[in-house]
């Protein structure tokens, strides 16, 4: 099953202030020959990136394939919105999106996050929720 | 560039399963591709982990905190 890494790990695994101990512990996930990425996540790290950390993040990028968004993404990103609401969750919109992308390809979201949980809750999604060491 | 390299014909039965390519030179070629791309990502991850290449990501929390307020007017 392809695992789609989301933007919390890459935050805390590319941050420079991150504690080592963090980024071994995300590093694995990083290299796992399952590992892909997702345009919504890429979209949302570059999107708060300076230019000399945009290289960066590209260099890393470029070594991990990424899942293609697919037409019917608003669509479903819509749809899983609205069962979240109906849940009375909030999830932020590109949480939805990640989600949307994952639940076409049936990979799985490795992820800090606890909203992906909720989008589970009400859908096929398939989470893999990580607690950081420290 | 053409490259001769002798392997065992259990090794290239693997290899054309493994890639699921037919033609031997295309599965060769998919394998060394690959093999590349993680090479390449695991150095790149070293320098991430060892501090040598690091981000600040600034605005992060800011736009997702921006973006989970926006959802939360929504209920």
């Amino acid at each position: 099953m392809p695992l789609l890494l989301d933007s919390s790990l890459w935050i805390d695994f590319t941050r420079s202030r991150s504690p080592a101990e963090l980024k071994q512990f995300i590093a694995p996930f990083i290299l796992d020959p399952q590992t892909h990425l997702a345009e919504p996540v890429r979209f949302e790290l570059l999107r708060s990136a300076r230019a000399k950390e945009i290289t960066l993040l590209e260099t890393q990028f470029a070594t991990i394939p990424c899942l293609s968004t697919p037409d019917t993404v608003w669509a479903s990103a819509t749809v899983l919105g609205q069962g979240c609401q109906r849940a009375g969750r909030c999830v932020a919109s590109l949480d939805l999106l990640v989600a949307a992308v994952a639940l076409h390809h049936k990979a799985s979201v490795v992820t800090f996050d606890g909203d992906f949980e909720a989008i589970a809750a009400i859908s096929e999604l398939q989470v893999q929720r990580l607690r950081r060491p420290i | 560039m053409k490259v001769t390299v002798k392997i065992s014909d259990k090794e290239m039965q693997e290899v054309l399963e493994l890639t699921g390519e037919t033609q031997k030179g295309n599965a060769i070629r998919q394998l060394m591709e690959e093999a590349l791309q993680f090479r390449r990502r695991a150095q790149i991850a070293k320098r991430f982990i060892r501090g040598e290449w690091g981000v600040e990501l600034d605005s992060f929390e800011a736009n997702r905190e921006r973006d989970r307020n926006q959802a939360i007017q929504g209920l």
